[in-house]
């Protein structure tokens, strides 16, 4: 007989993953006892189990990095950070969907299920510390999301874009596996460490040389660059987010980039910097092209939901400006630089509750039949709905990085990094970029304060839903603190950096 | 004596597979697709993973593809056979695929492949690798073991949802 | 030189097993044939020697004789293909099947695993001969055909897996030196019953032959063929069937093994068992009724699948408390 030796597990520390599947679990079961009118019920059980499982996440924060289950699984703030991030978009994300599920006729209980599955694979990428865990992490979450994005099946739209992302995303996941698969070919092993450490052991130089092994981080950053719709990848994007329910966009834009850039930090950081010069170089490029691309192609929309689509691949610009500029070389020895993470950190924070807040305000016009996603419908809409408008021309001024938001001060840190590390044309990118895209939000809310209503105008109605109403003004609140006292919020940012490089 | 075999069945998989994705009909596509499963078996079980192989044509030959089968047989295959396609980019892709081809040429021939390595945890040398690929995933794998299992119930019920018929406007 | 002996020996054996399983399959269907009669109280095949003991010997003559007719608009080379992809994996499965203790073709660690994944495959050539005959009738048995396989497999897969617990290996002759004792059917009842259910679907068998309902669908998926591709469908039914007999022998009844008190060498056990167990394939078709579509898949998820899945539960559980 083999011998079976069990390894040490410290189960405690997964108590996010295992908590919410056994939430899942529950939510499928209630679900079966829950009349059909009722499913929103289903929808508070998700939200008051993902609140408490944030609450775990957080008392997880500042204990050091600690890794478990063989290696496979590992705590640090920068997981805890992205666990908690992720854990409160999804609660801000099921308040707007209970009204909206109402509205499009959604309301499934499947519905929270889907959208904690997914939860759940970004937890696992964001705790991976290995590339089969951040693989399974990454597919437990696309495949949700395929699913959430075409949950509207009597919408053409809705369908086209569940499928589109499908065959993309799978795509993608074959590009990055292939990515995968070299490198564990290479380095013999799939362990974060472990691959540093083959490339920093005998004969790791030449591997990192090696034609095919530059080959193979090529199509891990492109299989990246898929998920995070970098361009030029960015092709499956506007038609998935146009079509798909709008507080799934909203949790999609936000929550998936959490997970997918603490993983592809952790992978490139962690693993490869050996090769940081070629991935730095690769990712540089992207970069620059993802900020022209976005920002640039956002002008040209009518409709509201694709502005924000387009705006998004131009803000997955920003998150990666932080994440390349991270990188830099002191005596010609690779590191890390503290302000380059937490400036993607912080970013990334500023804009869960600005763009949250905007796909919100989309969430409050939908009635039966009408989304309000034409732009010219909110001609007006400042001097009719004045609270509604603030909050909007909140949302829009963060968005393009306007003080007194949370999206000023994101990018503030963002170039200040990108100046520190001397990323100067990256900077000017981002600064022209930035100056670009206030053209499309300052439009915007031209429309609302400027313009007086057409004739032909739909008449727009907002919801007065109490939960939309909560999670609005939590939003708005947010959105300004981080713009006026980001103190605090930049300590936890500065606070990822630890035990993680 | 191996390597022989080993290049019946690399090369045939390479030969069916290019097969397979030219075939006009989608039948025969997936019928060459079950024969490129196999000599993928044969692959596994040359490299000493003959559980693999078992599960390589339990599981996909003799699952999933059948699953295919049956839905292609439930569609309209004679009129997609007969349906035109066609390639508006067809110049952009050639472009496209000629110059990739070009760099990974390039690329390849630069490269020295070393002779291949044995890592630490060859299954093949235990007596059986099925008690070994247990012992190893219930006690190393652990976690993405339950990770999978959580990733196959969430496509599962995502399945169910997308193809249940009830749901209606 | 040894090489060159052992490929000898083994060029042997197969050679025997095939005529052999060929011979007993012909007068399977002579066994059923009367049987099935003389349940109906009728005599069966009376004409061709004693007894009609040199019927399947005629009915082999006239099969090889007979015009074998390709449908004009049929896909030729499927068409073609489709007896030989269903015979030849009922006959690969032999290769690791113990009839005794000393005669088997080759004993490897994945025995039952490799069983389950060769058998597997038969039903390829079933939805290939439903398809490629472009008629109906076959395309509708073949359908019936790939989804009932498809469910069926999986509890017979799950169902293997109790005695697999107890024995504590996938190799076939160790599965009935653990045997030695008590045999499984004891132990695992319910797996037992959940595998010859199963078994009974997976090989086309009434109550569950849908894919060849003669009331409803002429003869299913074999609809067009005639000569020998026909005998090709027949012959691996018998096959699969005795291959799958021989699987619940050896997980359930012991295998080649018999008591004891009682000094038979072990290939004749293994022949009574077998005997026995094809005697009720034939029984249960000579007695029940055919299940509908939607009966057969209702009874395989909503009932077999909890209860296989219980199984493997309790016994998890239960081994781990008193073994």
């Amino acid at each position: 007989m083999l011998e079976v030796v069990i390894p040490d597990i410290a189960l405690s520390l997964a108590l996010p993953e295992i908590g919410l599947a056994i939430l899942v679990c529950a939510v499928l079961i209630i679900d079966l006892f829950v009349s059909l009118e009722n499913k929103s019920r289903v929808g508070v059980v998700a939200f008051v189990g993902v609140v408490i499982l944030g609450l775990v996440a957080f008392g997880q924060w500042g204990e050091g990095a600690r890794t478990t289950f063989s290696g496979f699984y590992v705590v640090d703030n920068l997981s805890v950070f992205v666990k908690v991030c992720v854990l409160l978009c999804t609660a801000i994300s099921i308040l707007l969907l209970l009204q909206y599920a109402k509205v499009e006729k959604i309301n499934y209980g499947e519905l929270y299920a889907m959208l904690l599955f997914s939860v759940f694979g970004m937890l696992v990428m964001a705790s991976g510390n290995d590339l089969i865990t951040i693989y399974l992490g990454l597919e437990t979450m696309s495949i949700s999301i395929y699913v959430l994005v075409a949950f509207m099946r009597h919408d053409p739209l809705s369908r086209e874009a569940g499928l589109k992302y499908f065959l993309m995303g799978a795509f993608a996941s074959g590009v990055l596996l292939y990515g995968m698969a070299l490198t564990y070919g290479f380095t013999g092993t799939t362990s974060i460490r472990g691959i540093a450490a083959a490339f920093s052991g005998e004969g790791g130089a030449a591997i990192a040389q090696n034609p095919v092994m530059i080959f193979g981080l090529i199509l891990l950053v492109a299989g990246f660059g898929f998920k995070l719709a970098l361009a030029p990848f960015h092709m499956w994007l506007p038609d998935a987010y146009t079509g798909a329910p709008t507080p799934i966009t909203g949790f999609m834009s936000v929550a998936v980039k959490f997970a997918t850039v603490a993983a592809l930090m952790r992978i490139l950081f962690v693993a490869f910097p050996a090769m940081a010069d070629r991935w730095n170089a690769l990712l540089w490029a992207l970069t620059a092209f993802t900020l022209v691309w976005g920002n640039v192609a956002a002008i040209a929309q009518t409709s509201l939901k694709r502005m924000l689509a387009y705006s998004s691949i131009g803000h997955a610009g920003y998150v990666l400006m932080g994440v390349v500029v991270s990188m830099t070389v002191i005596d010609g020895k690779v590191t890390f630089t503290d302000i380059g993470i937490s400036a993607v950190a912080f970013y990334l924070l500023a804009y869960l509750f600005t763009n949250l807040g905007a796909f919100g305000m989309l969430i409050l016009v939908c009635r039966d039949g009408y989304r309000g996603d034409n732009i010219e419908d909110w001609k007006g809409i400042g001097q009719a709905h004045p609270w509604a408008g603030m909050a909007f021309v909140v949302f829009l001024l963060s968005l393009g990085g306007i003080p007194p938001t949370a999206g000023f001060v994101g990018k503030l840190y963002l170039f200040a990094a990108a100046v520190q590390t001397e990323y100067y044309w990256l900077a000017a990118i981002g600064l022209v970029m930035s100056a670009v895209s206030m053209y499309y939000y300052g439009r915007m809310i031209m429309v609302m304060y400027m313009e007086n209503r057409g004739e032909s105008q739909e008449v727009m109605s907002f919801s007065s839903a109490p939960s939309l109403f909560f999670a609005l003004v939590v939003l708005v609140v947010a959105t300004l603190l981080l713009g006026i006292f980001p103190g605090s919020f930049l300590d936890a940012a500065k606070g990822t950096v630890a035990g993680f490089i | 004596m191996e390597i022989y075999f080993f290049y019946m069945f690399a090369g045939g998989m390479i030969i069916t597979s290019l097969l397979m994705v030219t075939r006009a009909n989608v039948i025969h596509a997936a019928l060459l697709l079950v024969l490129t499963f196999f000599f993928l078996a044969g692959v596994f079980v040359l490299a000493g993973a003959e559980f693999l192989a078992a599960v390589q044509i339990l599981l996909y030959a003799g699952g999933i593809m059948v699953l295919y089968l049956f839905s292609i047989m439930l569609m309209n295959v004679e009129v997609a056979v007969r349906m035109r396609q066609w390639h508006r980019q067809g110049v952009v892709v050639f472009v496209a695929v000629v110059l990739l081809g070009l760099q990974i040429w390039a690329v390849l021939g630069e490269v020295e492949f070393a002779a291949p390595k044995q890592w630490e945890w060859s299954l093949g040398a235990t007596p059986g690798n099925v008690e070994a690929i247990g012992a190893v995933l219930y006690t190393k794998f652990l976690f993405p073991f339950e990770v999978a299992s959580v990733l196959l119930l969430a496509a599962m019920i995502g399945a169910i949802v997308l193809a249940k018929r009830r749901i209606e406007r | 030189m040894d090489m060159a002996l052992e490929v000898a020996v083994a060029a042997i054996k197969i050679f025997i097993v095939v005529n052999v399983v060929q011979l007993v399959v012909a007068y399977m269907i002579y066994v059923e044939r009367k049987v099935i009669a003389h349940a109906q109280l009728r005599l069966g095949p009376m004409r061709v020697g004693w007894h009609g003991l040199l019927q399947p010997i005629a009915d082999g003559l006239k099969l090889f004789l007979k015009e074998d007719i390709v449908p004009d608009k049929a896909d030729r080379i499927v068409f073609v293909l489709a007896p030989v992809m269903v015979l030849v994996p009922a006959l690969v499965v032999y290769a690791v099947l113990p009839f005794s203790a000393t005669f088997y073709i080759t004993q490897i660690n994945i025995g039952l695993f490799f069983v389950l994944a060769i058998s597997s495959l038969g039903v390829f050539g079933v939805v290939m001969a439903g398809w490629a005959s472009n008629s109906k009738y076959s395309l509708l048995g073949a359908l019936r055909s790939a989804a009932q396989m498809l469910s069926y497999e999986i509890f017979l897969g799950f169902s293997v897996i109790g005695p697999l617990m107890l024995a504590g290996s996938l190799n076939l002759q160790e599965i009935v030196h653990a045997q030695r004792d008590v045999w499984f059917v004891f132990y695992q009842p319910v797996a037992f019953i959940v595998f010859f259910v199963a078994a009974l679907a997976e090989t086309n068998r009434a109550p569950f032959d849908l894919p060849e309902a003669e009331t409803e669908l002429v003869a299913g998926f074999h609809t067009e063929y005639s000569g020998m591709k026909f005998a090709f469908f027949f012959l691996a039914e018998y096959a699969s069937m005795m291959v799958i007999s021989t699987i619940g022998i050896v997980l359930f009844f012991g295998g080649w093994e018999g008591p004891d008190f009682i000094p038979l060498p072990g290939f004749v056990w293994y022949c009574l068992k077998l005997g026995a167990f094809m005697f009720v394939f034939i029984w249960l078709r000579a007695t029940l009724p055919r299940y509908r579509y939607d009966q057969l898949m209702r009874v395989g998820w909503k009932f077999m699948f909890p209860l296989v899945m219980l199984n493997i539960f309790l016994t998890g559980f239960l081994k781990y408390l008193f073994l």
